[in-house]
C-alpha cells in the first residue's frame, strides 16, 4: 500500500542566522485538508519557518519538502503565501495589481476575487499608494484567497486589523479557502482564530513543544487554546 | 465575538449540543434537512471538521440520518426524539437543583417558587 | 512568463525617465527654434542656454535609466517586494534574465530617446554635414568605412554596458551573501580579471601579429588593421565576460536567496 506523501514535511530543518538559531531541529508533517495554527511569541521562528516553506530562506541544516520535493516553481504553484508585510508595487492601482498577480498563477479565480473586493470594501480604481495600511493589507489577503490553491499560509492576518474586522476576516477566510486544500495561520492572537484550528502547533525558541488536535487538547487540559499557551509560555519567548 | 462558542470546552460537543436544543425545542423538525458541512461552518464559523465530527456523533446517536445522495436530516423517529428531550430535562434539572442546593436552597423552596 | 516580467521591470525602470527627457526636449525644442530663427543676442543667448539644458537633461535621463534598472533589481530581489518575487511560480533564471533585459532594452531605449534630443538640440538636420565629416574623420581610424566603424563602436559599447551591468548585480547579489567588503572585492576582481583577459588575448594575438605587438610598445602609430582587431577582441571578450557573468549570476541566486 502506497502511504500518501505529506503536503508539507520539515526534517531535522535548522536555521541559523549569524548568531542566532532560529530554528532547532524542526520536524514536522502537514497534512492535506486541515487547518493548522502555527502559535508562539514574536521571535520564536514561525515566521523563519514559514519562509523556508517559501523558498524565502534557506536551511542551514535539514530539508523542506512540499510534496515530496524542495520549494521551487511546483510548490510554488499550489502554495498560496500571505506575508506579513506589503509586497505590493504601490504605483500601481488594485485593479493593476489583481490583474499583473492573476498573469502569473493559473489557479487565479476573477470570479473570487471580485466577490472579495465587495467583501472587503476596496474601490478597484483606487491607487495603493493612498490606501491605508490596513486596506493593502485586505488586498493582499484578497490577492492570496482568490487563488485555488492547496495550502495557504497566513503570516500574522490580523496584525493592524481592529478587532471587529478581525472576526469578518476569520470568516472570510473560513469561506473561501478551497476545499481540499489546508490552511496554516501563524498567530499570536489566539483566541480570536482558535475556534477555526484543527491542529495546534505551538513554537518556542524554534523548537516546537506542542502539536496536537484542537478539541483534544481543549479536552485534556479543560482549557482553551488561548489559556493553555498562555500558561506554558509565561514568562519566556 | 462572532462566535456563540466557548473555547475552554471542546467546540464540537457545543455544536452536538447546540443541535440537539434546536431538535427539542422544534426549531428543527422531524425530518428536516440540516445543512452540508460547510454552510453549517460558514454559520457558526468554526472549522468544518468539527462540524463533521458533530454531525458524525448525531448519526452515531441516531439523532441524525444521512441519505447519500440528498444529505443530512433530523431524525423521524418519535421515540427518539421523545427520548432526547426527556434526558436533557432530567439533566438540566438535575444541574439546576445541585446548584441551588450548594448555595442552602432546598427542593420545597424552589417548588415554592416556580408555582408563583 | 518571461516576456510578462519583462514587460513589468520595463514599466518600474522608464518611470521617472520620461519626465527628464521631456524636460530635456522642451529645451532642445527651445534651442532649435532660437538657434533657427532668433536674430538678436538674446535669442542667441537664450538658445545656447537650452542647449545646455537639453544636454543635460538628455545625459541626466540616461543616468537616471541605468541606476534605476540597477535600483529595481535590487528592490524586487532584496526588499519587501521581493516577498512577491521570489514566491511567484518562476525559476530564478527567467527572475533574472527579465531585470537583465529590462536594463539592456530601457538603457537603449534611452540612448535612442537622448540622441533623438540632440538631433533636435543642435539642429542636427541641418548641420549634418559637421557631423558627417566628425564621423568620417573617426572612421580613418580603422580603415575608412564609415558603416564597419559605427557597427564596431557600438558592438563595443554595447558589451562594455552588458558586462558592467552584471557585475552591478554580481555585487548585488553578493552583499546578501557574503559581507560587503568581499562582495566589491569579488566583484571588482572580477571585472580587473576581464580587463585582464582582454590585454592578455591581443599580447597572444600580438605574439602571430606583429602589427598589433606595435601597440604594447609605445609607438605613436597605431595600423587601421590593428585598430579593427582591438575592437574586434573587445567585443569577443566582453561578449564573452557578459556571457559567464550572467550565468554565475544566475548560479548563485539558484543556491538561495535569504531575504531578511
Amino acid at each position: 500500500m502506497k502511504t500518501k506523501l505529506p503536503l508539507v514535511e520539515l526534517k531535522n530543518l535548522t536555521k541559523n542566522y549569524d548568531k542566532k538559531i532560529a530554528l532547532k531541529n524542526v520536524n514536522l508533517k502537514l497534512e492535506n485538508q486541515k487547518i493548522y495554527g502555527l502559535l508562539g511569541k514574536n521571535g520564536s521562528g514561525k515566521t523563519t519557518l514559514i519562509k523556508l516553506i517559501n523558498d524565502l530562506l534557506t536551511p542551514s541544516e535539514g530539508e523542506v519538502l512540499i510534496k515530496g520535493k524542495k520549494p521551487g516553481i511546483e510548490s510554488k504553484k499550489i502554495v498560496s503565501y500571505l506575508p506579513e508585510r506589503t509586497y505590493l508595487d504601490k504605483s500601481l492601482t488594485v485593479k493593476t495589481a489583481i490583474k499583473e498577480f492573476a498573469d502569473f498563477y493559473p489557479d487565479f479565480s476573477f470570479k473570487k476575487a471580485k466577490k472579495l473586493l465587495t467583501q472587503l470594501e476596496l474601490d478597484e480604481n483606487q491607487k495603493i499608494l493612498k490606501m491605508s495600511k490596513g486596506m493593502q493589507e485586505k488586498l493582499q489577503l484578497l490577492l492570496v484567497m482568490s487563488r485555488r490553491a492547496e495550502l495557504y499560509i497566513l503570516d500574522e492576518p490580523f496584525s493592524g486589523v481592529d478587532p471587529a474586522t478581525r472576526d469578518d476576516i476569520l470568516d472570510l477566510i473560513l469561506e473561501n479557502f478551497e476545499e481540499n486544500s489546508s490552511l496554516v495561520i501563524s498567530t499570536h492572537l489566539i483566541s480570536d482564530v482558535e475556534r477555526i484550528l484543527d491542529e495546534v502547533i505551538f513554537i518556542k525558541n524554534g523548537e516546537i513543544v506542542e502539536f496536537s488536535n484542537a478539541e483534544k487538547l481543549r479536552e485534556k487540559e479543560n482549557a482553551s487554546i488561548d489559556e493553555i499557551f498562555r500558561r506554558r509560555f509565561k514568562n519566556a519567548k | 465575538m462572532n462566535s456563540s462558542f466557548n473555547n475552554t470546552k471542546p467546540i464540537y460537543l457545543q455544536i452536538i449540543e447546540k443541535i440537539e436544543i434546536e431538535i427539542i425545542s422544534g426549531a428543527r423538525s422531524p425530518g428536516e434537512r440540516i445543512e452540508s458541512v460547510r454552510e453549517l461552518a460558514a454559520k457558526l464559523k468554526v472549522n468544518p471538521n468539527t462540524i463533521q465530527r458533530a454531525l458524525s456523533e448525531l448519526e452515531t446517536k441516531k439523532l441524525v440520518e444521512t441519505e447519500r445522495t440528498n444529505g443530512r436530516f433530523v431524525t423521524k423517529n418519535e421515540a427518539k426524539l421523545k427520548k432526547l428531550k426527556e434526558k436533557y430535562f432530567k439533566e438540566k434539572t438535575k444541574e439546576y437543583i445541585l446548584e441551588m442546593e450548594k448555595i442552602g436552597i432546598k427542593i420545597t423552596e424552589i417548588r415554592r417558587e416556580h408555582e408563583n | 512568463m518571461l516576456n510578462k516580467l519583462i514587460k513589468i521591470d520595463l514599466r518600474s525602470t522608464l518611470k521617472i525617465a520620461p519626465i527628464l527627457f521631456g524636460i530635456g526636449f522642451f529645451f532642445a525644442l527651445v534651442s532649435f527654434f532660437f538657434s533657427k530663427f532668433g536674430d538678436s543676442t538674446i535669442a542667441e543667448v537664450i538658445a545656447d542656454i537650452s542647449k545646455n539644458f537639453a544636454l543635460s537633461f538628455a545625459i541626466s535621463g540616461f543616468i537616471n535609466v541605468v541606476t534605476r534598472a540597477i535600483g529595481v533589481f535590487w528592490k524586487k530581489l532584496y526588499s519587501d517586494e521581493s516577498y512577491l518575487t521570489h514566491t511567484l511560480p518562476l525559476s530564478k533564471k527567467t527572475i533574472y534574465l527579465s531585470k537583465t533585459l529590462a536594463t539592456i532594452y530601457s538603457s537603449l531605449i534611452a540612448l535612442f530617446v537622448a540622441f533623438i534630443i540632440l538631433v533636435v538640440n543642435y539642429n542636427l538636420f541641418e548641420n549634418f554635414d559637421a557631423l558627417k565629416n566628425f564621423i568620417e574623420a573617426t572612421a580613418g581610424v580603422t580603415g575608412g568605412n564609415v558603416v564597419e566603424f559605427l557597427v564596431l563602436i557600438i558592438l563595443v559599447f554595447f558589451f562594455e554596458m552588458t558586462t558592467l551591468i552584471s557585475v552591478a548585480f554580481c555585487v548585488i547579489i553578493l552583499r546578501h551573501s557574503t559581507t560587503n567588503l568581499k562582495a566589491t572585492l569579488l566583484s571588482a576582481g572580477s571585472y580587473l580579471a576581464i580587463q585582464a583577459i582582454f590585454l592578455l588575448s591581443l599580447f597572444l594575438i600580438g605574439l602571430f601579429n606583429p602589427e598589433v605587438m606595435e601597440l604594447f610598445k609605445n609607438s605613436d602609430s597605431v595600423s587601421a588593421d590593428s585598430m579593427k582587431i582591438i575592437f574586434y577582441t573587445a567585443i569577443i571578450v566582453y561578449g564573452l565576460a557578459t556571457v559567464v557573468m550572467n550565468c554565475r549570476n544566475i548560479k548563485l541566486l539558484e543556491k538561495g536567496v535569504n531575504v531578511a
